[in-house]
Parts: structure tokens; C-alpha cells; sequence
């Protein structure tokens, strides 16, 4: 069961760590007899039978209500506590409230206040000359970048697509001062597979088929070429940013690794090499708190490395039926991980058990996916978002209970591969290989 | 069933959450926005306090207003109608809501020409300026046209109808705002359609006045753009958030643009009224900005200014009384508590001498009844200067007394009082009793006492500033120990300033002692030295020597957390000066910046492998597939300078050949050093001679010499270049013997 212990007194600190092994497996079974016992008391005979038979309890368990009354004091405990710190945070509650994103060891049945999917509009389209194959948001959510096979690169404004979308037709379309697209890119030669935006500084990193890294200074309006360009030597398919942005991580069609030093351009691998991917690297994302990441395979395996180290800490062999692993995404408190395949499944895994919590199913029923897409989460991570390719359109679940909701039409003519989420708002771009990137926001009640 | 039930449970739930919230957190719209979305679907008769409720706390915000407004409509109450617009219309010009009220005028009253002309006129000029304003235009030259055609038989009667349509068209097109072309293009057809010839000239003449209009358009377009003028006013939160900031930026960036008179007219009062509304506008957004009411009140007076010097005294009564106007709207409203626009309101009336106005708005902001976060101190101050000022010390004193005895005050109003009497009266008396009467109750209070004794000090009163000294530090008074230092501190430049060695020596020791009470500078007097010599910023130990000597830290870290302290008790205004605030400041700009970043574990380098990925691995060069090993910097910094490989052409080695030579040679033990001469440059022989080790040496010069019989390829594969560079100096180099 879950031996994984969460020390969160320090007086759990002082035990061993067999002790608390010993304390937690034993308050498990003390749960589980109280569920049994609440169940006998609740008249639910059969389920309690069948409970108390698979988990072999022994004495057998007496109808209680205590549960209950457990769970009632509980809840007021949880209530109080909460209360205390909202009072010591005097900022926003209803801020603090959506902060704590995706976490299954606070409440999981809290109302969701956000706009899932399916009610979201198109406010923009973008087209370029070949299919778009990545976009990316930057971290306060103001600017996108898209990246295509033309080898070009777009920068997007967020706030000029919002106006755009007003109901006030303005006829200065040609005015360039209003335009979204606030810069191209052209200086890959050849199809832009990833793109990501420092955490703190106006660059912009881009990888290419091409076997090269470019740093743009997107926010200088000279910009057309990068001012930095790293040389590889194979096609590159993701790269990530440390949350310090000191650090790159590069995966390319190699099954190795990389990790840059930003500022050096130096490269590193890990010391073992027997903990590598044994295929192309398909996806590779740090978590937020910089403590480790992720990356996925086309061996059908996705890995947790150690941030620090470098070293490989688990290995999840087969996460996805042997399909190839398509994306990793941590949620914002880097407890659990999203993760994406070819058999049209997304998952959710708890990383300090290593198990799948939650499987997301019910896209890809019309036909088997081709193409490798990729998973988000919205931006308080209460809903997922996946695109259905052979329908396209976006499957939509409740990430807590993984009830399905509203299908939405994404309006594209060919398979969408890429989608990302904003950080802040109720907005994502989807990108399609008929060429465009359409960005999607939810108009808000106070600014519609 | 069952869902429907979960549904509206957790609507209900969702509404309580957001009371909870609403009353620790009164600003958070998202609450709001549930609680409206609530009502909107209850009966207006159950939902109009919670309307009230939101009107009330958000009076500028004309979405608000609308929603309530249009609940009332559907209900068919037209009265209570009535009443919400003249609530709200006049305050809140915003586009939206006045577009509802033409609609529900049009709808109600659409009998009534007369009262819907009036209506559109009033609209007009209230709203007209807005960028969105298109529609409201149009509507009415659409009105006015199907208006008269039912009654308008006579040729009288047409006519008044044409110069009516014509005379508001002429008014739109010269407005810039969104859509002006559509309203030029109907208004050409209508001259058009009126009278063709005519219409050409009509429309010549106004092409041009067209253009600048719609030049103007675009720029408003663009200043606009970025605004969203359905925020309500929220306070601003203490890190202001990202969102608002932007809105506050574009805003002021409008307003600007409004000042410098993009339509390029003569007419200033067109340039103020569009500034103004400007002005209005973010008002309705940001009213909790002290800022823009201020720079409003500005550039009111301004204008009030400019039409003063030009002589027109009529419109410049008019703008100081609109000046009055929005500082009087603005305390009752949003700056209720805040004193800077108070005070800045309080000087406007003063300037134009309307005494009895100030004394209103200063007894109104001292009327303040929250007493947590509200401290009248600096009110009554300025209160009694503005007293001293118009109606002397007599008055001002009078109000001195109203601020002892309110409970608020605190002891600024004593140090204020004394140095006024002090300064404007010249009456040491008078300011002594009023200190020494302040000390009777702020005793304790160390500001109160540095104040004091900053005053008694600059008094050149020696010995009684000494009796002041002994008698706050004396054991009866009982100030906390730590509280002391700061006291102590100024005893001791007091001493130093003025009095003699010993006097100097004795306050010293003392101070000492109250460290070493407090267990602080262990074994560091001399940082307490430094203060006795330090003068200004001056101090007798360079920065470096102070850092050693841990003067930076712990000092500073002791007296900033203080200091910081006590400004904080005292709300600001703090008279201490403090030798470092340069470097507490730079200090605390550094730690903000460690704060802004967090600290991330970085990855450590020590536990990876270096690598470089490369596509023709020689098998075994890394222990990772796909890359080798990368060369250290200084040998990557040889291998960048060396030629590339393909210039090489020549002379290959025999391996085994050499090696033999290098088996057979026999090393000489003297040593005789090669000289090189290549055309009268020395350098190749130098560098050569620099580079190699000294056993090379030796052996190079037997190499050479045999490389001279052989003339045949040699040297040790690793030094290929070396002995090649060495091979063609030595073929120059022939010649010159032979």
C-alpha cells in the first residue's frame, strides 16, 4: 500500500523510518475497519461483507457510526484551519482558493468555479504556410509564440487577439499598431517542432528540425533573426526551461537527455547510461519547483530524473499500453504528472506512490490516433484537456472525478496535435496541421 | 431528479460561499459576480436589496447599474426605474447604461417626440465624446428623419426637419469614434438626397475637418483599445496587481494623448471637455486612485488658469467651481479617508479664499469615524497650519486644543504646536510649556523625546538640554532599555558637539553600560566608538575597514529593524536621521529581488557527465551512445586555433621509422641551444623555444640535425604540427649556410 510516509509533524521526524511505515499502514487499516464498520451500520451488508472479505480483517468489524462523526469533526478541524489562514493571508480568498490547483490530499469535491472547455469561443486565428505544429504561453499569460513547419515563428499578443474579438468592428485591420501578431520569426531552416519562454526574461527558445536551438529577443521590435544559436546534432523535439532559467533541457530524436547550461552552452548528460530512453525522446518538461523532471518516449515509457543530479529516479515501463508516450505535463505543486499516449488515453500518476491515480478515457473512439498529441490541464487544473484527433475536438474532463463534459468542435480540417493552456486565464491555442492556430478564451461575465 | 437537486444545492452552496467571502473580502468580484448571477434569476422584488447592496458599493460602475436597472425593466416597474436613472445617469457616463436608458426611453415613451428628442440631446452631450457613441447618433438622425415625416406637411416644417438631422450630423462627423465612417458616407447620401448640387460644396467643405476626424479615430481606437471601462472600482490591494496596473498605465496614457489636442482645434473648451470626459471615464474605473483625482483637479485649475490670464473671468469662475465640484465628489465618494486629497482640496478653497469651505472639508475629513485605521494627527496639523495662515495664532492654538483632547491624536500635534509657537511667535515660553506639557503624557515615547530634544538642542541651551537628558533617561522614567539607544545615541553627539572631554567620556561609558545591560556588541565597543567620531555621513574607518569590523551588519541590521519600527508606530514622519539609509535601502532592494526569485534547487553538475553530441561516434568515446566526450576548455581553445586538418599536406611520419631513431638516438648530456634565424626573425625560434620542455629540446636539436641527414619525415605523431612548422624553418633556413 502506500509506505510512502509524508512526515508533516516533527515529531514524526524523530521515529524511524519502520515506525512510520508501521503508523501509517496501521492508520490505513484502522480506515479501512471504519469504512467497513460505517457500511454495517449504514445497512450496506453486502458491500461491507464483500469489503471485510477482500481485506481480510480480522476480528471482524462491528457496525459503527463512528466514521461519521470522525469525518464530521474533520471537516470542522479542516474548516477552522482554513479560516485561520485566510486571515493571516488577507489577500484575495478567492485567489488562494484556486492556487492550490490539482491536490488530492486537500478536499477534491470543492465546487469548481472555472469555465470548463466546452463553453470557451475562438477569438482568433492565425495561419501559417505549412502546419502549425507548437505554440507555447509565456508565464504571465500575455504572450504566445506558435511555432510551424514553414520553419517560421509567431508571436502573438493576447490582449490585441481579446480586443480583435470585440463586437465593435474596427476597420483599422491593416493598421499594424493593433495587429495580434506582433512578430516573425524566420530563421530555422527548417519545421519548428518546440518552443519555450523563459520564466523571468523576454527570450523565447526554439528547436527545429534543422538540428539547432535558437534565443530570440522577442520583445525588441528589431527582432527578425536570433541573437544566440546552439547547434545539435540531431532534429530537435522539446526542450524546457529550468523555473530559474538557468538550465535547458533538450530532447532530440536521440534517446539521450541533454541538459544546457544557458549560460555556457555547455551540455551534460546523465552518469548512468543505462537509465536512458531507449527511443526518441517525445516530450520533456521540469516541474515547477525545479526538483525534477519529466520526459517521455517513443519506447513507451516515461521517466521521473532527478532535478539536481540528473539521475533517473523511476521508470514507468509500459504507462500507456505500450503505445508511445506523447506528452508529460506536471500539475503546479509538482505532486503529480498528466501524461498523454498513442492509445488515445491520458493518465494521471501520484509521484510519491508511482501509480496511476486517474485513467481519462473516452477520446480516440472513432478511429485509432495517428499522430501524437498532447494533454493540458486549464489553469486552475480543475478540468483536462485533450484534442480527439479523428473528430477534432477537445475531450474535456473534470480532473478530480474524470467525468467527461461537454465535447468541443475545434473548427480545424486536419488533426490538432498541440494544444497549451494559458497559465492565468481561460484561454488555449490549438494548433493543426491545416496550417492555423486558433486561440480559444471563455468570455468572463464582468468583461463581456 | 436527484441531479437537478445536487445542481441546485451546489448553486447554493456556491452562492454562501461567496457571502462568506463578500464579508471578509467586500472587492472580490468574483463573489459578486455569483451573487448577481444568483439574482438575476430570482424576482426583482427578493433580489433588490442584494441590487442596492451592490450599487451602494460599487456607485461608479455602470454594468452594475445596468444589470439592476434592466432586472427592474423586465419587471415592468417603471417607476423604480425612473428613479435608478436619475440615481445613476449623471454620475456614471457610461456607454452601455445610456444606451439602455435611450432604449427604455424609446421603448416607454416612443409616443413622445418631444421628450425622446430631449432625451437623445441630453445623451448627446453627456456621452456623445464616447468612442462607442456611434449608435447613439445614428438612432437619432434615424429618429429625427422618421419623426417628422408623419407631421411634417409643410415646406416650413421640412425644412426645420432638414436643418435638425443636418445640424446633428454635422455634430457626429465631428466626433471622432468608431464607425464615423458609416455616419459621414449616410450623411453625404442624405445631402446628397436633399440636394445634389448643393451637397457637393456642403460635403467639400467638410472632407477635410472629416479626415482629421478620422485620423483622430484611429488614434482613439488604439488608446482605447487596451482599456476595459466595465471595471468597478475596487481598492487597490497592497501588490497591486498586474491587470490593474496595465489598466492604470493605458489609461493615463489616454489621458495624455486627450491633453495634447489630437483634433488639432482652436477650440479649448472642446480640448477640455474631451479631456474631462477622459478623465470622467477612468474615474468610473479607478476611483480609488488618489492620483487621477488629483491630476483631474489639476488640470481643471489649469484651464480655470488659462482662462483667468486671458481675461475671460465668467469661464474661469466656471472651472474653479468644477474643480470644487470633483474634489467635493470625490471625498464623499471614494477618498473619503484619504487626507492627501483632503489636504489638496483644503489648499484649492484656501487659494481662491473661501475659508469656512476648508474648515468644512478638514472638520469632515477629523469626522472620520473609523478609528483603527484612521489617525486624524496629520489632519489637525495641517488644520492649524491653514488656521495659523488665514486667521493667526489665536485660532490656531484653538484648534491645538480640539486635538488634545480628541483621543486620536498622537504626539506629533505636541511637536507640531511647539515648533509653530517657536517659529511664528518667537516665544521660547510658550513652546517650552507646550513640550514640557507633551512630555507629561508621551513620557515614554522616544520620537516625542528626540524630537524634543532635536528642538532643545538647536535652542543652544546647553544645560538645560542636559536636564532634559538626565531626566527621560533617569531610572523614573521608564523607558524599555532597548528603547534607550536611540536617546543615548544623541546624548552623545550632543556631548560631542558642545561639550568637553571628560563630559563626553562619562555620557559614553554610560551608553556603554546600557549595552552591555542588553547583552549587545559583545566585545565591539569600538562600533560604539565610531558613533562618538562619526559626523554627518562622514565616519572615521573607510566602508572596508567598517565591514570588518561588522559595523554593516549587526548595527544596521539592529538600528533598520528599529528604525523600521518606529515608523511604522508613528505612522511615517519620523524626525530620526539615520547616518546608512543609503545602504539600508540598497539593502532591502536586494533582498527584494532574492524575493522576487525564488530559490530552485539547481541542478549539480558535479553529479553528470559532460558531453557533446556528435554523429560519428568512434565507438568507446562515451559511455552515453550519440556523443564523445568534450575537451577541456584551454585544449577546445587549441583546437579552435589550430589550422583545420585538410591544410595539412605533408610530410606524413613513418611511425616505425621514428620510433627506431627515437630508440637509437643518443641523448648528448651538454646542452646547446639551436639558434634559428628566418630572414632576421627570431620569433618562430622563441616561441618553439618557449613551448618545448626542456628534454625536447636537447633532443630536438639531435632530431634536427638528423632530420637535416635524412631529410626525411619524423617526429612524434601528437607534435605533427610542431615538427612541421619546425621542418619548414629549417628548409628556409638552408639556403642561408649552403
Amino acid at each position: 500500500m502506500n509506505i510512502e510516509s509524508k512526515p508533516t509533524t516533527a515529531s514524526l521526524n524523530s521515529l524511524n523510518n519502520n515506525q512510520i511505515i508501521r503508523s501509517e499502514t496501521r492508520l490505513r487499516e484502522t480506515t479501512y475497519r471504519l469504512i467497513i464498520s460505517q457500511f454495517f451500520y449504514d445497512g450496506h451488508q453486502q458491500l461491507a461483507v464483500q469489503l471485510s472479505n477482500l481485506l481480510q480483517t480480522a476480528p471482524p468489524c462491528p457496525p459503527s457510526d463512528r466514521l461519521t462523526h470522525i469525518v464530521r469533526l474533520g471537516l470542522k478541524a479542516e474548516e477552522d484551519i482554513e479560516s485561520t489562514k485566510r486571515s493571516i493571508t488577507t489577500s484575495i480568498v478567492t485567489e488562494n482558493i484556486q492556487d492550490i490547483g490539482l491536490d488530492f490530499d486537500y478536499k477534491s469535491d470543492s465546487l469548481i468555479s472555472t469555465p470548463d472547455a466546452g463553453s470557451y469561443e475562438t477569438c482568433y486565428v492565425t495561419a501559417h504556410k505549412a502546419p502549425c505544429r507548437t505554440a507555447v504561453f509565456d508565464s504571465t499569460g500575455s504572450v504566445i509564440a506558435t511555432g510551424s513547419a514553414d520553419a517560421s515563428i509567431k508571436i502573438l499578443d493576447v490582449d490585441r487577439m481579446l480586443i480583435k474579438n470585440l463586437d465593435f468592428p474596427s476597420q483599422s485591420d491593416q493598421n499594424l499598431e493593433n495587429h495580434p501578431v506582433i512578430r516573425t520569426l524566420y530563421d530555422h531552416a527548417d519545421e519548428v517542432t518546440c518552443l519555450d519562454f523563459h520564466p523571468y526574461d523576454p527570450i523565447l527558445v526554439s528547436g527545429s528540425r534543422d538540428y539547432t536551438i535558437k534565443f530570440f529577443e522577442y520583445a525588441k521590435p528589431t527582432t527578425k533573426k536570433s541573437f544566440r544559436t546552439m547547434s545539435e546534432v540531431d532534429q530537435i523535439r522539446c526542450l524546457s526551461f529550468h523555473p530559474s532559467g538557468d538550465w535547458l533541457l533538450v530532447g532530440t530524436q536521440n534517446p539521450i537527455v541533454r541538459l544546457y547550461d544557458v549560460e555556457t552552452g555547455k551540455c551534460f548528460v546523465s552518469a548512468q547510461p543505462q537509465e536512458q530512453h531507449s527511443k526518441a525522446i517525445t516530450c520533456l518538461k521540469w516541474s515547477p519547483n525545479g526538483r525534477m523532471f519529466a520526459t517521455s518516449s517513443k519506447d513507451g515509457t516515461f521517466k521521473v530524473w532527478d532535478g539536481v543530479t540528473n539521475r533517473c529516479v523511476n521508470t514507468f515501463e509500459n504507462a500507456h499500453a505500450n503505445e508511445e508516450v506523447c506528452s508529460v505535463l506536471f500539475t503546479k505543486n509538482s505532486k503529480y504528472l498528466l501524461t498523454s499516449g498513442k492509445d488515445s488515453q491520458v493518465r494521471l500518476w501520484e509521484l510519491s506512490t508511482a501509480r496511476c491515480l486517474i485513467h481519462y478515457t473516452g477520446a480516440g473512439s472513432m478511429a485509432k490516433q495517428e499522430h501524437r498529441a498532447t494533454c493540458v490541464f486549464n489553469h486552475t487544473e480543475d478540468y483536462i484537456l485533450y484534442p480527439d484527433e479523428k473528430a477534432t475536438s477537445l475531450c474535456c474532463w473534470n480532473s478530480r472525478n474524470a467525468e467527461r463534459q461537454r465535447l468541443l468542435g475545434l473548427g480545424h480540417n486536419a488533426p490538432v496535435k498541440c494544444i497549451v493552456h494559458s497559465p492565468i486565464t481561460p484561454a488555449f491555442v490549438s494548433c493543426s496541421d491545416d496550417h492555423r492556430a486558433r486561440f480559444w478564451c471563455k468570455r468572463t461575465l464582468l468583461s463581456d | 431528479m436527484s441531479s437537478h437537486m445536487r445542481e441546485d444545492l451546489s448553486r447554493n452552496e456556491k452562492v454562501q460561499q461567496a457571502r462568506r467571502v463578500l464579508n471578509e473580502n467586500k472587492f472580490s468580484l468574483d463573489a459578486w459576480a455569483v451573487l448577481i448571477q444568483d439574482s438575476q434569476d430570482k424576482k426583482i422584488a427578493d433580489s433588490r436589496d442584494f441590487y442596492e447592496q451592490l450599487v451602494t458599493q460599487f456607485p461608479t460602475c455602470g454594468k452594475f447599474w445596468k444589470i439592476y436597472i434592466e432586472a427592474e425593466i423586465k419587471a415592468r416597474n417603471y417607476e423604480r426605474v425612473e428613479k435608478l436613472f436619475q440615481r445613476c445617469l449623471i454620475k456614471v457616463l457610461n456607454i452601455d447604461l445610456w444606451k439602455c436608458y435611450l432604449n427604455y426611453v424609446r421603448d416607454t415613451k416612443g409616443k413622445l417626440q418631444e421628450k425622446m428628442a430631449q432625451a437623445y440631446d441630453f445623451a448627446l452631450e453627456k456621452i456623445g465624446l464616447d468612442v462607442y457613441s456611434y449608435t447613439i447618433w445614428n438612432d437619432y438622425v434615424n429618429f429625427l428623419k422618421s419623426v417628422f415625416f408623419s407631421d411634417a406637411a409643410g415646406s416650413y416644417a421640412e425644412n426645420q426637419k432638414i436643418t435638425a438631422v443636418r445640424k446633428v450630423y454635422q455634430k457626429g462627423i465631428m466626433t471622432p469614434m468608431t464607425n464615423v465612417e458609416l455616419l459621414w458616407k449616410d450623411y453625404c447620401s442624405y445631402e446628397t438626397g436633399i440636394n445634389s448640387m448643393l451637397a457637393k460644396k456642403i460635403i467639400e467643405d467638410r472632407s477635410r475637418d472629416y479626415l482629421n476626424v478620422k485620423r483622430v479615430t484611429k488614434e482613439l481606437e488604439t488608446m482605447t483599445r487596451s482599456i476595459d471601462r466595465n471595471i468597478p472600482c475596487i481598492l487597490p490591494p497592497v501588490q497591486t496587481q498586474t491587470e490593474e496596473l496595465k489598466q492604470l498605465q493605458s489609461w493615463k496614457k489616454y489621458i495624455q494623448w486627450e491633453k495634447l489636442n489630437p483634433l488639432k482645434t482652436d477650440d479649448i473648451l472642446l480640448v477640455t471637455k474631451r479631456c474631462m470626459f477622459a478623465y470622467e471615464q477612468c474615474l468610473l474605473c479607478l476611483g480609488y486612485h488618489s492620483d487621477i483625482w488629483y491630476e483631474a483637479g489639476q488640470y481643471l485649475e489649469s484651464i480655470s488658469r488659462h482662462f483667468h490670464d486671458k481675461g475671460d473671468m465668467q469661464l474661469s469662475k466656471k472651472f474653479l467651481d468644477d474643480t470644487s465640484q470633483l474634489y467635493e465628489r470625490s471625498i464623499s465618494l471614494f477618498m473619503k479617508q484619504n487626507q492627501l486629497i483632503h489636504f489638496s482640496y483644503a489648499d484649492f478653497e484656501e487659494s481662491r479664499s473661501n475659508y469656512d469651505k476648508v474648515r468644512k472639508i478638514y472638520q469632515k475629513l477629523l469626522e472620520v469615524d473609523d478609528s483603527i485605521t484612521f489617525d486624524p494627527t496629520l489632519a489637525y496639523i495641517q488644520y492649524m497650519r491653514f488656521e495659523r495662515r488665514c486667521d493667526g495664532i489665536k485660532s490656531a492654538r484653538g484648534i491645538f486644543k480640539k486635538a488634545r483632547e480628541d483621543q486620536r491624536t498622537q504626539h506629533h500635534i505636541y511637536v507640531a504646536a511647539a515648533l509653530m509657537e517657536y517659529y511664528c511667535t518667537k516665544d521660547n515660553n510658550v513652546a517650552f510649556n507646550i513640550f514640557n506639557l507633551g512630555l507629561k503624557k508621551y513620557g515614554q515615547n522616544v520620537d516625542y523625546i528626540l524630537a524634543y530634544i532635536d528642538y532643545m538642542t538647536h535652542l543652544n541651551e546647553d544645560h538645560n538640554a542636559r536636564v532634559l537628558f538626565e531626566r527621560v533617561l533617569s531610572p523614573d522614567n521608564q523607558i524599555p532599555k532597548q528603547k534607550q539607544a536611540d536617546i543615548w545615541y544623541e546624548f552623545l553627539k550632543f556631548e560631542s558637539n558642545i561639550g568637553d572631554l571628560p563630559s563626553i567620556k562619562k555620557v559614553e561609558k554610560r551608553r556603554n553600560q546600557l549595552y552591555q545591560e542588553l547583552n549587545e556588541f559583545d566585545g565591539k565597543e569600538i562600533l560604539l566608538l565610531i558613533d562618538r567620531y562619526k559626523f554627518l555621513n562622514l565616519l572615521p574607518c573607510d566602508y572596508d575597514e567598517l565591514k570588518l569590523l561588522g559595523y554593516n551588519s549587526d548595527y544596521l541590521y539592529h538600528h533598520h529593524h528599529h528604525h523600521h519600527t518606529s515608523t511604522k508606530l508613528t505612522n511615517g514622519n519620523s524626525v530620526h536621521y539615520h547616518p546608512d539609509l543609503f545602504q539600508i535601502k540598497t539593502a532591502d532592494y536586494y533582498h527584494k529581488i532574492h524575493r522576487d526569485k525564488p530559490n530552485y534547487p539547481q541542478p549539480d553538475i558535479k553529479h553528470m557527465m559532460p558531453y557533446r553530441p556528435t554523429r560519428n561516434v568512434l565507438p568507446g568515446s562515451h559511455p552515453t551512445p550519440g556523443g564523445v566526450f568534450p575537451l577541456p576548455d584551454t585544449a577546445l581553445y587549441l583546437v579552435k586555433v589550430l589550422p583545420p586538418p585538410r591544410n595539412f599536406e605533408g610530410p606524413f611520419v613513418i611511425i616505425d621509422e621514428l620510433m627506431e631513431k627515437i630508440a637509437r638516438a643518443i641523448i648528448p648530456d651538454t646542452y646547446e641551444p639551436v639558434r634559428v634565424n628566418i630572414n632576421g626573425e627570431a620569433i618562430r625560434e622563441n616561441d618553439m623555444n618557449l613551448h618545448t620542455t626542456n628534454i625536447k629540446k636537447t633532443s630536438g636539436g639531435h632530431d634536427s640535425d638528423e632530420e637535416d641527414q635524412n631529410n626525411s619525415q619524423s617526429g612524434a605523431p601528437m607534435d605533427i604540427y610542431r615538427q612541421r612548422q619546425q621542418k619548414r624553418v629549417k628548409l628556409n633556413d638552408q639556403p642561408q649556410p649552403q
